[in-house]
């Protein structure tokens, strides 16, 4: 009867039918595994024949609770089918059809050959049981893939099957609890003492001047509620639910009042505690707090071993003691949402932690604080009182449709992997009872499948409109919006026939919606359910939703992203904060404690204040742990950390101003500066409007920064941190700011860091028009540049030469120390000329009349631009400190390659001899690298330009990304490893196909995202695919375009509703025959053996997917790339630590980025002065000499000796291609191109081969042995010979080779 | 000049000799020659002689490193000084990257015999065993960009070099040996006896290959720096002068490539091509520039083939849709494999 019976031998029956042939079993085996767990209901354990004697028992569990589970259940539809594909109706009926002609045939045919058998069995007969599951794959489920991972999961999430022992231990906790000794009234003071001196510390605060008497009688009865019956219970908090309801007769009629019941109730579950622990088998007890209500404690029991007959650990549940009332013991009128059921002035409650609304009012009199509602009040113990009823409605729900159990099973997966089921987010049994709603108003229907339940939940959250216009800033409104009153949510009535319309009277539903952001109304029309969810998490779930049905919708297998991978907080929002709230100034209400009433307070006010510039505010507040029975009970008064993620608009997030209402509505004004208080000012707009307006001042590099002072001129108005010490007080971080370390130089002049772009684009202007008017023998057309420096994703921005920074020796060190010149890095430019027919034919020719137009350029320069240099193959021209490089682009030159390779092969393949060289005769090979690098930097670095820098235009926080990522990668010292173009369509790939998240809309994100690719992203086997610039379009233009509509509708309605985009994903569709193109030319690159680059990237302009990254064919490419990975998925669990993460205090983000140098076989440390990008480093400060002083560099002038005017000047580089030429088979070489003080060594795996004794082999090499005629590399050579060429450069060299050759 | 190089080389042994006292390494690697070699000679390998050497620099903080020079005499007449009488060429390879002629003169210098000149050469794949070289240090620089990498034909064309120039050594001049292969280096004696006693040098004297000079690497880069932008006159006159003769190079070019063709190939046969005149070649040349460069990268698409009708017959169809139930049940037994080998994996563990 149990699950785990029904389900193993079907699984046994599966194998069985797929290889025994077409016989007549399979048409019994259907698999079912999504057993309906209905059947645990009737809770008949499988202890059963051994221990008979307690059936009743488990029995009285469900009668107690559970009447018309009788209804038995229906034939689930959770059979297993093995077809999933779509399959057009025909096919079935005709194979249907088709069934009983060809049945006895293929039976007979049955004991061929085993080829024949597999035959038999792919071509049996199709059975109407077969036929049936194609169906209902096809109609409830995605596919059939799909449709076994659910299964599995849904396997690995369920409770155990052997529940004996647990089912014993509850027994136990039964007979126990039953048989407690009363104890009689005493007052509050005795009774805590007594419970003290027996070791438990009553969970609620003690109350001095308590004029009430407290008491206990053992319940009545005791009932196993929850998930655990109706198998809604799922892993990893497998929790068993067992109710008491406390004799009425503890409580009069007026004891809702003032805390009153909550003590009373709190002395009940210590004295529960005092009894239960005594018991062997159940001493292991601990108080914990129920939806993180500080007043509404629980008991939890953990397995114990001292009596191993209840010893349930390996079940790995625990049980929860949860305390109950009934429903006619208080007036339910007294605890509407409007009265005052707290009604509390009590000063030393107040001080116990307990704030009352009442507490606000000051020295007012009573009846004004009576006047005060009190809603959430009311509801924690609205919530005691109905517990048992809503829980039982579950189980009612999931006797009655075969699918609810799994899909709340799958909801709450779904919700845990988001970090949403917390108590102040959306909880598991307020997801379920979501569904449950859907299914009392007919919105789902019983028969639907697990996954359509889900499906459908989810579309609901996501579609329905969770908020109205009441909840808008007043000054977007036209005046006041009356609430709607259809928005709440509510099941039908208790009473209510089937025929009764879903709905309730408008004047409650009016009465609820004023008081609580939402509202799902439970049977008894009393409980909001959702009282506990802030509307900022349930805008949040409908955007998590929205994303998921995205993925439930594409074609892709998406199941992993869905329910298998954590999608991390780190990784979803843009921006970040953490701070402690709840200190003594938080405002007093009816919440529970005093840092839930801080967030509630704030995921308000952020809401509207920040309402357009994000698009979800997520607030966690830390939980409450649970606490021994001995220790005292948590403050409400304890100030938790409270940890925020915003979701930007990258749209509206970086404006300088949110503009308030105009002066003519004193009322709006007033709430605005409610709002933004100090930070609010009237202001005169250029627009002539005068408006109350909250104004940002930031630098234009420092844009993206905007959101965070607006926080933080929120939590100084709202949560009274006035000032930078204070907030450093409360441990407020901020984690939009952590890389502005990482992506400056040293001494970064005001003029570098402010605009560089805009000078630079200046410059080329400028030298764009001179050289249009330039008198040559060709005109000039156009001029291009192709540099990341232009496109904005290098990861410095260019600097003038005229700001450089120039370094000059230390005074006290000793001298030889001659800093190089800082880096010069030249923007590569393209000049096109005015097509002629007069090239020359030969390639050789061409290239040498380019150079006669680079001389004649340099020559006719007009003044203020200077020609730095003239060579063979460029001319570096000097606009105002920027250095242009000047090449000309002739397209006939790359045909004439071409047609000259062409002939020097068909040549040599004749082999004929040519006669005397010719002057302008160049080998084959020559050719060939000349060939590749025209085709480079005249086509691919063009078309990679212009589609970078399209995509760039598109998402604001794609440039700084770039960069952040860029300088990882080379900090990682890979910075020819993985070019810088790879690192943008990686980054680009990111932006454009952010499933499962959203497009970042910060640098930080899109950086945490990109390390998640690199980490775990299946490079092997499945290509990146770049849509094209028209498809990113068309799915901005759509979003647009739905943005569009909203707000045309939302004016007409008289507001915005900002939130409403969130709904709109840009999530551009790569057309299915390309990507099948590309996918066929992958499995090309990849072959048999997994061949080609680590990584391969197809986009519009690169149709071969390997444009950039060819070079990483290699094995040691790949080695490189799996390094690279393994760092990325490092640093992404840094990232996402509790501890250590993004918001925690002491985190760093520069520790990410230091590379680890323990894995090199030799590490070169350089020094300071032979670094042309020293200022770029990660650690100048401690590399420089701290008394170096700095100079700014004049043009045309010479600081200090060996400072001359060069370009591109990079010894460090120099270094390392040197290394790289020489001895490029022993080893790899890597380095850091912007500053890195050292240079990792690796040796290649064969290294230590011996090779054969010739004259070719001999470099770097030493015979073997004494004896044998073999060579081996000489490794000790190698490292001094290393020592020597980096002669004046090297400080110092570690590592095991420099161990070996006695360096170190 | 000789007289010039002894006076270096006298200069040398002098500092190297304190150089050697002093440096522990150098003694522990004569040390392990020493042991290396039990005769007293040096070690005979692959038909050389195995040299041990000590490599230390005139700059401070280089440390000196043991190295193996593999010597032997040098036997064809192609390479080596001109005059030098024959077999008085040592054929030397393995030297080090930084290292001047004069630092291999001064090593083989003692006083019985005198190096009259070094010459450098490069191994190249043609040439097993045989010590053919091809060309002289020229062929570093086709290999060889430091700022930055690029290939460029035209200074090819226009010998642009990117070494300093080889061909008058001072005494400080110093090169950086940039070849993948390494270098090799002929050291030309007065007399061939002079090659015989360095043949037969004991195994135990320790030797100390000294570089001279400004080893500096950040020099030797500004260097290389300085030679890939040559003086502008000195480019602009060889541009013109290749302009110049551009027609004649042309003419000769077509010239030779006519003879090439009548002649017949191995088979005795002339390929007959209709590119051999040329019209053809100036057709297939673009004229204009259009500097569509996009399109080459687009593929031509062409018309779409015309669809075919399939399945004529009911029997195919029937045949069909048979086939592809078959094809969802090998679909379904690949699904369940999946599953397993997820399940192996722990996929299924969402917490």
């Amino acid at each position: 009867m149990s699950s785990k019976k029904r389900s193993a031998p079907s699984a046994v029956a599966v194998a069985k039918r797929s290889s025994a042939g077409g016989s007549g079993a399979s048409a019994k085996a259907t698999d079912r595994p999504i057993a309906p767990s209905t059947k645990r209901a009737k809770i008949v354990p499988p202890s059963e024949s051994e221990d008979s004697g307690s059936d009743s028992d488990a029995g009285d569990f469900i009668d107690t609770m559970d009447d018309d589970s009788a209804g038995d259940d229906s034939d689930g539809d959770g059979d297993s089918g093995p077809f999933a594909r779509n399959i057009g109706g025909d096919v079935l009926s005709m194979l249907a059809g088709g069934n009983d002609d060809d049945d006895d045939d293929d039976d007979d045919d049955d004991d061929s050959d085993d080829e024949a058998g597999l035959k038999n069995t792919l071509y049996r007969p199709a059975t109407n049981e077969e036929l049936n599951q194609i169906r209902e794959t096809e109609n409830l489920f995605k596919s059939n893939l799909f449709r076994l991972q659910l299964e599995e999961l849904l396997k690995e999430s369920k409770a155990p099957a052997d529940l004996s022992k647990l089912e014993a231990c509850l027994r136990l906790l039964k007979e126990t609890i039953l048989a407690l000794p009363a104890r009689p009234a005493t007052k509050a003071s005795r009774a805590y003492l007594a419970l003290e001196r027996a070791g438990v510390q009553v969970p609620f605060p003690a109350v001095p001047n308590c004029n009430y008497d407290l008491a206990f009688l053992p319940p009545k009865t005791m009932s196993l509620v929850g998930g655990y019956i109706p198998g809604l219970v799922s892993r990893p908090k497998l929790v068993a639910d067992v109710n008491i309801t406390m004799p009425s007769e503890l409580f009069s009629a007026t004891h809702f009042h003032k805390h009153i019941y909550h003590h009373k109730r709190a002395y009940y579950l210590a004295c529960l505690a005092e009894g239960i622990r005594q018991v062997p088998g159940l001493e292991n007890v601990s108080f914990d707090v129920l939806s993180g209500d500080l007043r509404r404690p629980v008991l939890i029991i953990k397995s114990s071993t001292t009596n191993p007959a209840v010893n349930f650990r390996r079940t790995g549940f625990t049980i929860r003691v949860l305390l109950s009332v009934a429903a006619d013991v208080f007036d339910l009128d007294a605890l509407l949402p409007d009265r005052n059921g707290q009604r509390s002035a009590d000063p030393e409650l107040q001080q116990a932690g307990f704030k009352s609304t009442a507490a606000t009012a000051g020295d007012s009199s009573t009846s004004q604080a009576s006047a005060q509602p009190s809603p959430h009040y009311n509801t924690a113990i609205l919530e005691d009182i109905f517990m048992n009823d809503n829980l039982h409605l579950l189980h009612t729900m999931s006797t009655g449709c075969a699918g609810f159990a799994d899909a709340v099973i799958l909801l709450k997966v779904w919700l845990r992997q988001r970090q949403l089921d917390r108590p102040d987010g959306l909880t598991g049994f307020q997801m379920s009872m979501l569904l449950a709603y859907l299914l009392d108003v007919g919105r789902v229907r019983r028969e639907m499948s697990s996954l359509q339940l889900f499906q459908m939940t989810l579309q609901f959250v996501a579609t329905h409109q969770w908020y109205n216009q009441g909840d808008l800033p007043a000054y977007l409104r036209d005046g006041e919006v009356p609430h709607a009153a259809q928005e709440a949510l509510a099941f039908r009535p208790a009473n209510a026939g089937a025929d009764t319309p879903a709905g309730i009277d408008p004047a409650l539903a009016r009465l609820f919606r004023s008081h609580f952001e939402l509202v799902l109304l439970d049977r008894s029309g009393r409980l909001n359910i959702l009282s506990r969810t802030s509307l900022a998490t349930m805008l949040e779930v409908a955007h998590e939703a929205a994303i998921s049905l995205k993925m439930l919708n594409s074609s892709v297998n998406q199941f992993a992203s869905l329910f298998l991978t954590r999608l991390d907080a780190s990784l979803r929002y843009d921006n970040m904060f953490r701070l402690a709230v709840g200190t003594a100034s938080a405002k007093s209400t009816c919440y529970p404690d005093a840092a839930t009433t801080s967030a509630r307070h704030l995921a308000d006010v952020m809401r509207r204040a920040l309402y357009d510039r994000c698009i979800i505010l997520s607030l966690r507040l830390e939980q409450v742990p649970a606490w021994e029975v001995d220790a005292a009970p948590p403050s409400a008064l304890q100030p938790r950390s409270l940890t925020g993620g915003l979701l930007l608009d990258p749209a509206f997030a970086s404006r300088l101003v949110s503009r308030g209402p105009s002066a003519g509505f004193p009322d709006f004004v007033e709430q605005f500066r409610a709002l933004w208080g100090p930070h609010s000012e009237m202001r005169r707009f250029k627009d002539g409007s005068i408006i109350q307006a909250a104004t940002f001042l930031v630098p234009e590099d420092s844009r993206h920064l905007v959101v965070q002072q607006a926080v933080t001129a929120l939590l100084s108005h709202h949560e009274g941190l006035t000032s930078a010490a204070a907030l450093a007080g409360a441990g407020f971080t901020y984690s939009a700011a952590r890389d502005t370390t990482i992506l400056r130089r040293w001494r970064d002049t005001p003029a570098s860091a402010a605009g560089p772009h805009k000078d630079l684009v200046n410059a080329f202007d400028a030298l764009s028009h001179a050289l249009k008017g330039m008198d040559l023998p060709l005109e000039v057309f156009g001029v291009r540049s192709t540099s990341a420096l232009f496109r904005g994703t290098a990861p410095f921005p260019p600097e003038p030469h005229a700001a450089q920074v120039r370094l000059p020796s230390p005074k006290t060190s000793a001298a030889g120390l001659t800093p190089v010149q800082s880096l010069v890095d030249p923007v590569e430019t393209i000049i096109r000329l005015e097509p002629s027919a007069r090239w020359p034919e030969d390639p050789v020719a061409v290239e040498v009349t380019k150079t006669a137009f680079y001389m004649r350029i340099a020559e006719t320069l007009p003044a203020g631009l200077r020609a730095v240099a003239v060579t063979a193959s460029f001319v570096d021209v000097d606009v105002d400190g920027f250095v242009f490089r000047l090449r000309i682009d002739s397209t006939s030159e790359l045909t004439a390659m071409r047609a000259r390779v062409q002939h020097l092969v068909a040549q040599k393949k004749s082999r004929q001899v040519a006669s005397d060289p010719l002057p302008t005769d160049v080998s084959a090979e020559t050719l060939q690298a000349a060939i590749h690098f025209t085709e480079r930097h005249f086509l691919h670095q063009p078309a990679h330009h212009g589609f970078i820098s399209a995509l760039a235009d598109k998402f604001p926080a794609y440039r700084r990304a770039v960069r952040l990522a860029a300088r990882w990668v080379s900090c990682q010292l890979a910075s020819d490893q993985l070019p810088h173009e790879v690192v943008e369509l990686l980054m680009a790939h990111v932006f454009v196909q952010p499933l499962p998240f959203s497009p970042p809309a910060s640098a930080i994100v899109a950086l945490a995202r990109f390390w998640r690719l690199l980490a775990r992203h299946d490079f092997a086997n499945e290509p990146i695919i770049l849509p094209t610039l028209e498809q990113i379009d068309h799915a901005h233009q759509y979003s647009a375009d739905a943005q569009l509509r909203i707000e045309i509708a939302a004016q007409s309605a008289g507001g915005a509703t900002a939130f409403a985009r969130t709904r709109d994903l840009v999530v551009p569709v790569v057309d299915a025959t390309t990507t099948d193109a590309y996918s066929k030319t992958f499995a090309e690159i990849r072959g048999a053996d997994l061949q080609g680059p680590a990584v391969v990237i197809f986009s519009s302009y690169d149709p071969s997917g390997q444009m950039w990254t060819a070079a990483g064919a290699s094995a040691s490419g790949r080695v490189i790339h799996a390094r690279l990975a393994r760092l990325a998925a490092s640093s992404l669990s840094a990232l996402s630590s509790e501890s250590t993460g993004l918001v925690s205090k002491q985190f760093d983000l520069r520790g990410l980025f230091r590379p680890a140098l323990d894995v090199f076989d030799l590490v070169i440390h350089l020094n300071w002065h032979a670094s042309a990008t020293v200022r770029q480093s990660l650690d100048v400060k401690q590399w420089l000499p701290s008394d170096t002083s700095r100079v700014t560099y004049k043009p045309g002038t010479v600081v200090g000796s060996g400072n001359e005017d060069l370009v591109a000047f990079d010894p460090v580089f120099a270094f390392v291609k040197e290394l790289e030429l020489l001895y490029g088979k022993l080893a790899l070489f890597l380095y850091d191109r912007h500053g890195g003080q050292q240079i990792g060594v690796v040796l290649r795996p064969n290294v230590h081969a011996a090779r054969h004794a010739s004259v070719l082999n001999m470099f770097v090499s030493t015979p073997a042995s004494a004896t044998r005629t073999e060579l081996t590399a000489d490794l000790h050579s190698l490292v001094g010979s290393i020592g020597v060429l980096g002669a004046g450069m090297i400080k110092r060299m570690t590592g095991p080779l420099a161990k070996a050759a006695g360096l170190e | 000049m000789s007289a010039s190089k002894s006076k270096t080389a006298s200069k040398v042994s002098k500092r190297s000799k304190k150089a050697g006292a002093a440096a522990p390494v150098a003694a522990a690697a004569a040390a392990a020659a020493a042991a290396a070699s039990d005769a007293g000679v040096l070690r005979k390998f692959a038909g050389y002689s195995v040299l041990p050497v000590t490599v230390t620099a005139p700059e401070a903080g280089v440390p000196a490193y043991p190295h193996t020079l593999f010597i032997r005499k040098h036997t064809s007449q192609t390479h080596g000084q001109v005059d030098s009488p024959e077999g008085s060429v040592l054929f030397v390879t393995n030297i080090p990257p930084v290292c001047s002629r004069a630092a291999l003169a001064a090593l083989f210098t003692d006083s019985a015999s005198s190096v009259i000149g070094v010459t450098f050469g490069v191994l190249t794949e043609a040439v097993r065993d045989s010590e053919e070289v091809l060309g002289h240090h020229s062929v570093a620089h086709a290999d060889f960009h430091v700022f930055p990498p690029r290939v460029c034909l035209a200074s090819h064309a226009l010998k642009v070099d990117l070494t300093p120039d080889e061909k008058a050594p001072g005494p400080d001049s110093l090169v950086a040996l940039r070849h993948p292969r390494g270098t090799c280096a002929y050291v030309a004696f007065a007399s061939a006896a002079d090659v015989d006693r360095v043949l037969a040098w004991s195994a135990a004297t320790p030797r100390e290959l000294h570089l001279l000079g400004d080893i500096s690497a950040v020099n030797r880069y500004k260097q290389t720096y300085a030679a890939f932008r040559p003086a502008e006159a000195a480019l602009s006159a060889r541009v013109d002068k290749l302009l110049m003769s551009l027609d004649s190079i042309m003419e000769a070019r077509a010239q030779a490539e006519r003879i090439l063709a009548s002649q017949p190939d191995d088979d005795g046969f002339v390929l007959v091509t209709s590119g051999s005149g040329n019209a053809a070649k100036k057709s297939s040349r673009p004229m204009v520039s259009t500097y569509s460069h996009q399109a080459e990268l687009v593929a031509d698409k062409g018309p779409k083939p015309k669809k075919e009708l399939v399945n004529f017959y009911r029997f195919q169809q029937r045949q069909a849709k048979r086939d592809q139930l078959a094809d969802l049940r090998r679909k379904f037994e690949e699904d369940k494999q999946k599953i397993e080998r997820m399940k192996a994996s722990r996929q299924f563990r969402p917490f």
